[in-house]
């Protein structure tokens, strides 16, 4: 076979091997916007249509009109910022401390954060509502904000200090030299380039809270201050003004609740690709 | 503008001396260079200076004020860093403000002295840009402009030309001069490069292993050295060393090698007369050896037959790497129009009154005239 006609067969392979990765990945999503849009007659119709013929937005419209799904909108957002901004700021000073000073206890603190990346969830659950019961914030967002943090702080702070090492001691000597306090180095000169880092970082902590389920299922227990995923795991046939399970409302508010986070990742794409290389800055 | 004193400065790592009783004193508007080896203590000594590392034991005086113990920014003090240390997110002219700045200078006052200093080097049309815009050379400019703006008592600088091509570093060794002479400010400038150091200080002090060897003008260190570390260091190409014994032949002194020996000069002999019997280090500059055809007043005893390993042409002169019979290599300086080829062989003479001469163990210096002691150097 000649090297020309083996390149060929090559490329031919792995945009196929590529087309396939594509369709099982954006296949979900294309569902569900597809069934967010079909009236209900059509979602479950064989042969499956693709496209329907008769695109409604009936589904949206009482989606928005479901002051529960509203309310709980209104929570995630305020849960995910939180949180995220609350990961951010701690983790940002931890990375420095950790990625900058040599400290005894630096290296078995690092593994432990590390292994907290890999806890499973469930194992804590118990254990974290007796303390939500304890603090009294059952059925309160705080609840949330406060335990979401076990999965965001660790990876925030791992991802955080290997930016912060990466920095050159000599930007923060001349920054001292320049007349900073360590403080003003800090935010002045080295949180500026840990940028990148931050924006990764931010959104996926974003991103994690915004999507947990488990917790806010445990933790919260009146419909005004369920989170979206709950919301939408709760549509009953009632919401749907039905006797069936409203599966073309679930569609679309999933389509509404995804919408935030792809525009969220479009925007930030070229910092999260910096952020995942663990930004190398120049001196 | 102060003067700088080291006082018995130490840097330990646990039981390691990095730097050692660091003694060294550099009145108000000298251009001093630390130069040494790697792992000489002379980049840790300029740190502590700063104020960036810690000292073990000793003080550092800043004009009249003990800064032993204080932060970089209560010592008047402004650095130039080896990769420059710019801030990469801000631009040239924040970069050059940003110490004036923190020590609350008026915002028109702020604007002047950057574009002074900005128009001084050369750099006034960068002042909007990222430093990663910019070119090494350029770069460099404007850390060295950092320091300038600030108009601190003392300018530190840790290698700066070390990250540049050849051509780029001496144009800019020659304008860090043009600025020591119409700043005056007092300046210690860290270097391994010894021509950098010759070229450029006023005075020098040569470290080895944490220790000061010598602290001199550039004329006295090179036709003066100290120690064999001192002679061996500064000259490029290095001087030549040779072992030999201090003998007594028919009533003269002479030093005898494996294969050669060598006349001893008339001044030279008092000061040697205690080594006889004993194996000292000789040393000659490679400009002092002679090609025997070039000047037939040279003593006949000092020629030594050798064969001709390397030549390298450089232009104006000519390195010419030679061997004798016994093995010993030496390195020589010659005039361009001398025809030497490798595998020729020339007599050279290596003239009595250009021998150092210096002890076989400690590597200090045997000579007949007085020498200043380290203690006084400082």
């Amino acid at each position: 076979m000649g090297t020309a006609s083996r390149r060929t067969i090559g490329s031919i392979l792995f945009y196929l091997l590529l087309a396939v990765i594509l369709v099982y990945i954006i296949f979900p999503f294309y569902w569900a916007v597809r069934s967010s849009i079909a009236p209900n007659s059509e979602l479950f119709a064989t042969p499956v249509q693709y496209w329907p013929s008769h695109a409604t937005l009936a589904n949206y419209r009482l989606v928005f009109q479901n002051a529960d799904f509203i309310d709980a909108l209104r929570n995630s957002a305020i849960v995910a910022t939180s949180v995220t901004l609350a990961s951010l700021a701690v983790g940002a000073l931890g990375a420095y401390a950790l990625g900058r000073f040599s400290f005894r206890g630096r290296r078995p603190v690092l593994y432990l954060v590390l292994s907290m990346t890999m806890f499973p969830q469930i194992a804590v659950l118990g254990a974290l509502y007796d303390m939500v019961n304890r603090f009294g914030l059952y059925n309160r967002l705080g609840a949330l904000i406060l335990t979401y943090l076990i999965f965001t702080l660790p990876f925030t702070v791992w991802v955080l200090t290997s930016f912060f090492q990466a920095l050159p001691h000599e930007l923060e000597e001349a920054a001292y030299v320049d007349g900073a306090s360590p403080l003003q180095a800090f935010y002045q000169i080295l949180l500026p380039l840990a940028a990148p880092g931050m924006v990764t970082t931010g959104l996926l902590a974003f991103i994690a809270a915004w999507n947990e389920f488990l917790f806010a299922l445990s933790f919260m227990q009146t419909p005004d201050k369920r989170t979206v995923p709950v919301a939408i795991f709760t549509f009953t046939p009632a919401t749907g003004g039905g006797f069936e399970i409203p599966w073309g409302q679930m569609m679309a508010a999933t389509v509404v609740v995804t919408v935030p986070l792809i525009v969220l990742t479009l925007i930030f794409q070229r910092r999260i690709l910096a952020g995942l290389t663990a930004g190398a800055v120049k001196g | 503008m102060a003067r700088v004193v080291f006082d018995h400065v130490w840097k330990r790592y646990g039981n390691n001396a990095v730097v050692e009783d660091l003694t060294l004193e550099v009145p108000d508007g000298e251009f001093v260079v630390l130069v040494g080896p790697s792992g000489s203590g002379k980049s840790t000594a300029l740190r502590m200076l700063a104020g960036l590392e810690e000292i073990s034991q000793g003080n550092v005086i800043i004009g009249d004020r003990v800064v032993t113990g204080l932060t970089p920014k209560d010592r008047d003090i402004a650095m130039v860093f080896q990769s420059y240390a710019l801030y990469p997110h801000m631009s040239i002219y924040d970069n050059l403000a940003y110490g004036l700045k923190l020590h609350h200078v008026a915002k028109p006052d702020i604007d002047r002295r950057v574009r002074e200093a900005a128009s001084f080097l050369g750099i006034a049309e960068l002042l909007d840009r990222k430093p990663r815009q910019l070119s090494g050379g350029q770069r460099q400019r404007v850390a060295l402009g950092r320091a300038i703006v600030r108009e601190p008592q003392v300018f530190l600088m840790d290698e700066p030309l070390s990250n540049l091509d050849a051509k780029l570093r001496v144009q800019t060794r020659a304008e860090i001069i043009k600025l020591h002479q119409r700043l005056g400010t007092t300046t210690i400038y860290v270097t391994h490069d010894q021509v950098e150091a010759m070229t450029m200080g006023d005075r020098i002090a040569v470290l080895n292993q944490g220790r000061l060897q010598q602290f001199d003008t550039p004329d006295r260190l090179y036709h003066h050295p100290v120690n064999s570390f001192v002679a061996g260091f500064i000259g490029s190409p290095a001087m030549n060393f040779f072992q030999m014994r201090v003998q007594d032949v028919e009533g003269q002194l002479k030093l005898v090698g494996e294969h050669f020996s060598l006349p001893v000069s008339a001044e030279d002999a008092s000061a040697l007369a205690a080594h006889r019997d004993e194996e000292v280090t000789v040393g000659i500059r490679p400009e002092d050896i002679v090609d025997r055809r070039l000047d037939g007043r040279l003593p006949a005893d000092a020629v030594i037959p050798v064969r001709v390993d390397v030549v390298e042409t450089l232009g104006p002169e000519q390195y010419v790497y030679l061997e004798t019979a016994a093995g010993d290599t030496m390195v020589a300086r010659m005039p361009p129009d001398i025809p030497l080829r490798a595998g020729n062989t020339v007599d050279v003479v290596l003239p009595p009154d250009r021998l150092y001469f210096f002890d076989l163990t400690s590597g200090d210096a045997i000579r007949g005239e007085e020498v200043e002691s380290l203690a006084e150097a400082g």
